[in-house]
């Protein structure tokens, strides 16, 4: 198991340039939005809006400061799609027909890409975390309490993403990533539409207001963290039985 | 004297998957011994390997390794076998450094001093990425993986197929010494039938999912022969020996299961020895597949 975690890592490798195209990217935007909050257009935007003596300005201006908290959570993302590249390599090396010969049981197999996946959301995490605590030492607009609680929330959607995205994988084959990336974020979607189907409703047909709407949410979701964490890890679980499942009956098509 | 052993033993299996089925294909192969399993492309060999290697589940029958039923314990069997596909299945960007890492943490007894001394030995680079190795070279690196772990049994499926005469002949040598140190066995699937000619002890025909014949080479090289006749020479040579006949305008060429005794009833008949590939061949067209 140990190995094919390894041969996972070795993928991660090969992303290395897009990994710190990403970071580096990351890292130039959040600091260009935090010297234009202070010095530029975003600054000025705020200054106007504020002067407007209204509540939803007010939130507005604290929601927009907030969006680069946004930006760093662009890496795990980043991270966590590589586990699509993983599914495709092997498809294109065929290394499944070699995995079948290797004293590996199909669980630990399966089990292997998850821990894989998981470390690899882990490790975006972690250095999003980095960053966010350089950002918050240049800065005042990132409360690290706060930014935290983000995190450790979208930890939880990210591992939610990860456990349908994985399923799926193994369902419909690891060599359509482009499906395989995609589904789990339109099934993700449309759980989020059912579930506040009353706030999109009025954010799309009742000319709310979408920029508050969203910042609002966005204040809510923060303090639910730790229950979408303990959902993702039951999501995590289930989608392990699932694809255990699903690759064991796949052992004996053509 | 010693009972021999088998280190692979299949017994009635049957696998159906509606348009093909594997169909009680039962042989076993002793310890030591180099077993060519033949059968033309589809005949089923790559399936009865996955069956042996527990990565297929069967309908009915069974599998024996190393004396052991694989149900339950494939895990453990295969830490003893080294498989080599007609595919590498090591992604491009490796290089020899990284399988070997990755080996080390799938084999309990991964030798990582032999790695790389196959390595040298099949002048492969080891800082290369895997990806720019010629169809040669990636064989040998299946080779010299499925060699580090110091398998008792080497499965092989098609090893040598779209390789050049050296190379193939270079891999045969190295099968040749593993099977010389110690009771080591070879399952080597193909449909090149001069390279098992040259290796093999025993062989196992297979087409259409259903084994036709199995045994050692020799004995069965020995007892087959081509009787070659005019046409109406061919009711003289009794029918039980007959596997089967192709009659042409210009006379007949007959199989026969057992060449001796044709040789002794019809003495003017000229019996011919066959290769594999002419058994493989006349076998299919019985079968009615060629």
């Amino acid at each position: 198991m140990k190995g094919l975690m390894i041969k996972d890592m070795f993928s991660l490798r090969k992303q290395m340039r897009f990994f710190i195209f990403v970071v580096v990217s990351v890292f130039v935007i959040s600091i260009m939005f935090v010297l234009s909050v202070k010095f530029g257009n975003v600054g000025r935007f705020l200054e106007k809006i504020q002067t407007d003596e209204n509540a939803v300005s007010e939130k507005i201006t604290i929601g927009l400061t907030k969006l680069v908290m946004l930006f760093c959570l662009f890496i795990p993302i980043a991270f966590t799609g590589n586990v699509t590249e993983i599914f495709l390599d092997d498809y294109n090396a065929s290394f499944e027909k070699l995995m079948s010969a290797f004293p590996i049981s199909v669980r630990k197999r399966v089990a292997a890409r998850y821990i894989s996946g998981i470390s690899f959301t882990l490790t975006g995490l972690c250095i999003s975390l980095i960053l966010s605590l350089v950002l918050s030492l240049l800065t005042t607009i990132i409360n690290f309490d706060e930014y935290m609680r983000y995190l450790i929330c979208f930890t939880g959607v990210i591992l939610i993403y990860l456990s349908i995205l994985i399923v799926l994988a193994y369902i419909i084959g690891g060599e359509k990533t482009g499906l395989v990336g995609t589904l789990p974020v339109i099934i993700m979607v449309l759980t989020g539409i059912l579930i506040k189907y009353k706030t999109f409703y009025k954010m799309l047909f009742l000319n709310g207001d979408i920029l508050l709407i969203f910042f609002q949410t966005a204040e809510k979701i923060q303090h639910m963290s730790v229950t979408i964490f303990v959902i993702s890890l039951l999501c995590l679980i289930l989608s392990y039985i699932l694809s255990v499942f699903v690759t064991e009956r796949k052992g004996g098509t053509i | 004297m010693d009972e021999e052993k088998n280190v692979i033993e299949l017994k009635g299996i049957v696998k159906d998957y509606g348009d093909f089925r594997l169909d009680k294909v039962s042989f076993s192969v002793p310890q030591g011994c180099v077993c060519g399993f033949i059968g033309q492309n589809g005949a089923g060999k790559t399936t009865t390997i996955q069956i042996m290697l527990d990565s297929i589940k069967r309908d009915e029958g069974e599998v024996f390794l190393f004396g052991e039923s694989i149900d339950g314990k494939s895990e453990i069997l295969k830490q003893d076998i080294g498989v080599v596909f007609d595919e590498m299945g090591f992604h491009d960007f490796l290089t020899g450094k990284d399988i070997n890492i990755i080996m080390k943490n799938i084999y309990r007894d991964w030798d990582e001093e032999l790695f790389f001394d196959y390595m040298k030995r099949f002048s492969l680079p080891i800082k290369k990425k895997c990806g720019s190795f010629s169809r040669g070279m990636r064989m040998k690196l299946q080779i010299a993986t499925a060699l580090s772990h110091h398998a008792n049994l080497l499965i092989m499926d098609e090893p040598t197929s779209g390789l050049d005469p050296i190379v193939r002949s270079e891999m045969l040598q190295i099968f040749r010494e593993y099977v010389v140190e110690e009771d080591h066995t070879i399952l080597l699937s193909s449909h090149i039938t001069s390279d098992l000619e040259k290796i093999a002890d025993m062989v196992v025909f297979i087409n259409g999912g259903k084994i036709l014949l199995s045994g050692y080479k020799d004995e069965i090289l020995q007892s087959h022969g081509i009787v070659k006749c005019k046409k109406d020479e061919v009711k003289t040579i009794d029918s039980e020996y007959i596997v089967y006949r192709e009659i042409s305008s210009f006379g007949a060429e007959v199989l026969v299961t057992d060449r001796s005794k044709i040789h002794k009833k019809c003495p003017d008949l000229l019996v011919e020895a066959p290769s594999l590939e002419d058994i493989m061949i006349y076998y299919v067209k019985k079968n009615g597949r060629l």
